[in-house]
């Protein structure tokens, strides 16, 4: 089927960037899944049963890879040929700083007060919103290495983001 | 050439509409209704609420429903309720999650524990599918019709296992599933449909076993669920369980009181105190009292574990708690006052229960099967999503995320398996379900082996496992080895529950007293399969038929389209399947160049731009 060799971005009408418009990802994807959700072929053939199962979880893998930023990075790497072992870890001195001070941080966030812990998830963020700008020059350049490199930490901020934001709701 | 059968002018539309159904089957009551014509629900003693009972009495006789209930107070016969909570579920499950499990287990059989009644034994497939039967006999002696479908309701939070089990249940029962649906999106498709709600809702579905939340979107025509969470042993039974061990404790006169018999008042209890703020019940001149307060401290830690999953779901679905528009109650435990507080209280949004909770899921269920029969041209779409991740085990134990909970369905996802030694040719692949990292505190699904992988040095072979989740939450894992392109054949060892071929066999040694039973089972779905790929293929023609197929490719399928017609009346099922299946080689491609099409235009003719 043609359609199950598009890039992800085709599909949705969408431009290959690190940066999508959620609204217009969110209308395609509806678009496309009331063509062909199985359900909508509830009385066709067992063939176009099939094949209706096959392209409705295709846009849903899409649309889920498209939906996530880390993935969506991924995912462009992916389509330019970058691909690395899952075994290799990026080697970064002062990111490896970061990451024991986060953990002795956690540690014992029990005994942080909630001024503490809102500082560092501020710092936490304004640590991403300059790796994004840094992704982004990276993606233009077609700087896929540097791509990569920021994934590996976006993930580590989204990860901590995440657990910080928990433990002021917590509070 | 043949001549097209014409249908008969004189038939009314209402005559060729399809009698499909929707199935809340419930661990307390299930219901079964239509809305062919208009909402209707199928009665039991002029009674919508069906009771989830079975009673087999001395000489081996079996009632169902509310026969069963009302037979339940003689001495002398075996009765079993709340087979839902066990659905799926191993006898180790069982013994962990079930602490009052009142029936004796027969444990030898590993994979399905059979409950013992009597001198029989009986898995709660075989159970749900005698309610089932009981549910179909009624809407069909109703109706005077036989039943063309069901859409089936399950708890969101359901895993493959339990979901497999239930459509088993329905085979057995000689129901046609048309799908599986989840319960809280069920009634939020009576919801959007009857109110004409739009925004992000919270479905709150507490019932007599289990509880599920879903939190979704509704715009028009278009219901997408956005995370689900829940828990599928826990419900109404646990606070009546709560209010046994209260009763217990509390009168000593009681102290010795079976636990059926303590259930019954404490269920009465719970109901008269959805309305009063005082409860009593006199037990051989006790007077049992319970008031509204001393009950809501009993109920408090499981309201709040409710509210606990609630706050999950909202937070898996990235919505923001000021962005819920209502919280949408479902299901008979939602009578409790202090839940609306409670959540009321927690998240701030108005409650929405004005459909019957109850009613709530047969109803969507209903509204659901009538569409994808086709009865109805309503242009509704569900969206729905996996609860609970699926995964591999790796080395020590751990689970491998394959697929992660929350993902839109359906959905497929590979994974590229290798050898360790040379020549290795065979691999085990063990199937998980579960959000946890140890496969120890995961459902296992089952075991897949992978035979005749082509011998080569370590760790050459690349054997990619398809795993495909459908629609109805079910997963199917297909293998080929990617270098010699040699598809390795997979033999599947179901943890629980039974496999395909013994469900077949199950069906056949149920009809097994009259062979000609058997048959005429075969033969009918032959042919309503045959007439269903004949009107499928029909309509096809009809609309782009000459469009896409020249001359000669439109005589081969019209060819063995007539073929097919002239035969379906011939009482052989064996040939009516052979020729459709010769029916569905032949239109193969023409199938395939229709979906292209209509994704052409879709997407590279005009453009997904031009929509927009």
């Amino acid at each position: 089927m043609d359609i199950l060799k598009k890039n992800y971005f085709d599909l949705f009408g969408l431009r290959i960037d690190t940066k999508i418009d959620p609204d217009r990802l969110e209308k395609s994807y509806k678009i496309l899944q009331e063509q062909f959700h199985p359900d909508k072929y509830a009385s066709a053939t067992n063939h176009e049963k099939r094949i209706a199962l096959q392209i409705s979880s295709f846009i849903n893998d899409a649309y889920r890879t498209l939906s996530d930023l880390p993935e969506r990075i991924n995912y462009i790497l992916k389509i330019n040929n970058f691909e690395k072992d899952e075994s290799i870890t990026l080697k970064d001195e002062k990111f490896l700083h970061e990451q024991i001070e986060y953990s002795e941080f956690l540690v014992d966030i029990e005994n942080k007060s909630s001024k503490e812990i809102s500082k560092k998830y501020i710092k936490n963020s304004d640590k991403m919103i300059n790796l994004l700008v840094v992704l982004d020059e990276a993606f233009i350049e077609n700087n896929f290495e540097e791509m990569w490199k920021c994934l590996s930490k976006l993930r580590f901020y989204l990860k901590h983001g995440k657990e910080l934001s928990k433990a002021m709701g917590d509070m | 050439m043949s001549l097209l059968q014409i249908s008969d002018p004189d038939v009314s539309k209402k005559d060729l509409a399809k009698f499909v159904v929707g199935i809340d089957l419930g661990t307390t009551n299930s219901l079964i209704a239509t809305t062919v014509e208009s909402l209707l629900f199928f009665e039991d003693e002029k009674s919508p609420m069906i009771p989830s009972v079975i009673n087999i009495n001395k000489k081996g006789e079996i009632s169902v429903g509310q026969k069963a209930l009302n037979a339940s107070n003689k001495s002398d016969n075996y009765n079993i309720s709340s087979i839902k909570r066990i659905m799926g579920l191993s006898a180790a499950d069982i013994k962990d999650k079930l602490k009052n499990f009142p029936y004796e287990l027969d444990v030898n059989n590993e994979k399905l524990p059979l409950i013992k009644v009597g001198d029989n034994k009986l898995s709660a497939i075989d159970i749900s599918s005698k309610i089932l039967s009981h549910l179909k006999d009624l809407a069909e002696k109703k109706e005077n019709k036989i039943l063309d479908g069901a859409v089936i309701t399950v708890p969101a939070y359901f895993n493959d296992i339990q979901r497999q089990a239930t459509k088993n249940a329905a085979k057995l029962s000689g129901i046609n599933i048309l799908r599986l649906l989840n319960e809280p999106t069920a009634a939020a498709i009576a919801y959007g449909l009857e109110s004409k709600s739009t925004g992000t809702f919270v479905v709150y579905d507490f019932g007599g076993g289990t509880f599920d939340v879903s939190v979704l979107t509704l715009e028009k025509g278009i219901f997408k669920v956005l995370s689900t969470d829940g828990d599928s042993c826990l419900g109404g039974d646990d606070i009546d369980d709560i209010i046994c061990n209260w009763i217990k404790n509390t009168y000593t006169s009681l102290h010795k009181a079976d636990y059926l018999s303590l259930k019954k008042i404490s269920c009465q209890l719970k109901e008269q105190l959805s309305y009063n703020d005082i409860a009593e019940v006199t037990v051989d001149k006790t007077v049992i009292s319970l008031s509204i307060n001393q009950f809501n401290k009993l109920v408090n830690k499981i309201i709040d574990k409710t509210l606990g999953i609630t706050k999950n779901a909202i937070e898996e679905s990235n919505q923001l708690i000021s962005n819920i528009k209502n919280i949408i109650l479902v299901g008979g435990s939602t009578r409790i006052r202090c839940i609306k507080s409670k959540l009321k209280n927690e998240f701030n949004c108005s409650i929405l229960n004005d459909i019957d909770p109850d009613k709530v899921v047969a109803h969507g269920a209903a509204i659901q099967a009538n569409i994808l029969s086709g009865n109805c041209k309503e242009d509704v779409l569900l969206l729905d999503v996996l609860p609970l991740s699926l995964g591999i085990e790796t080395y020590g134990g751990l689970s491998e995320k394959i697929i992660h909970r929350n993902t839109p369905i359906p959905i497929n996802a590979e994974k590229t398996f290798t050898t360790f030694k040379d020549g290795q040719s065979k691999l085990l692949v063990h199937v998980i379900q579960g959000e946890r990292e140890m496969v120890e505190h995961c459902s296992s699904l089952g075991e897949f082996i992978l035979n005749d992988i082509p011998s080569m040095v370590s760790g050459a072979p690349r054997i990619v496992v398809e795993f495909q989740v459908d629609a109805d939450g079910i997963l199917s894992v297909t293998a080929t080895e990617s270098i010699s392109r040699i598809s390795s054949s997979i033999e599947v060892k179901p943890s629980y529950g039974l496999s395909d071929s013994e469900i077949t066999k199950m069906i056949e040694a149920s009809n097994s007293s009259a062979k000609e039973d058997v048959f005429l089972r075969k033969l009918n779905e032959s042919r309503v399969e045959g007439k269903r790929v004949i009107y499928a293929l029909e309509q096809a023609l009809d609309r782009d038929g000459k469009d896409l197929l020249n001359t000669a490719e439109l005589n081969l399928i019209t060819t063995e389209l007539s073929n097919l017609k002239n035969n379906i009346s011939q009482k052989d099922p064996e040939k009516i399947n052979k020729l459709i299946l010769n029916l569905e080689n032949v239109s193969e491609f023409y199938v395939e160049r229709r979906m292209n099409r209509s994704i052409k235009s879709m997407i590279t003719g005009k453009g997904i731009d031009d929509i927009l």
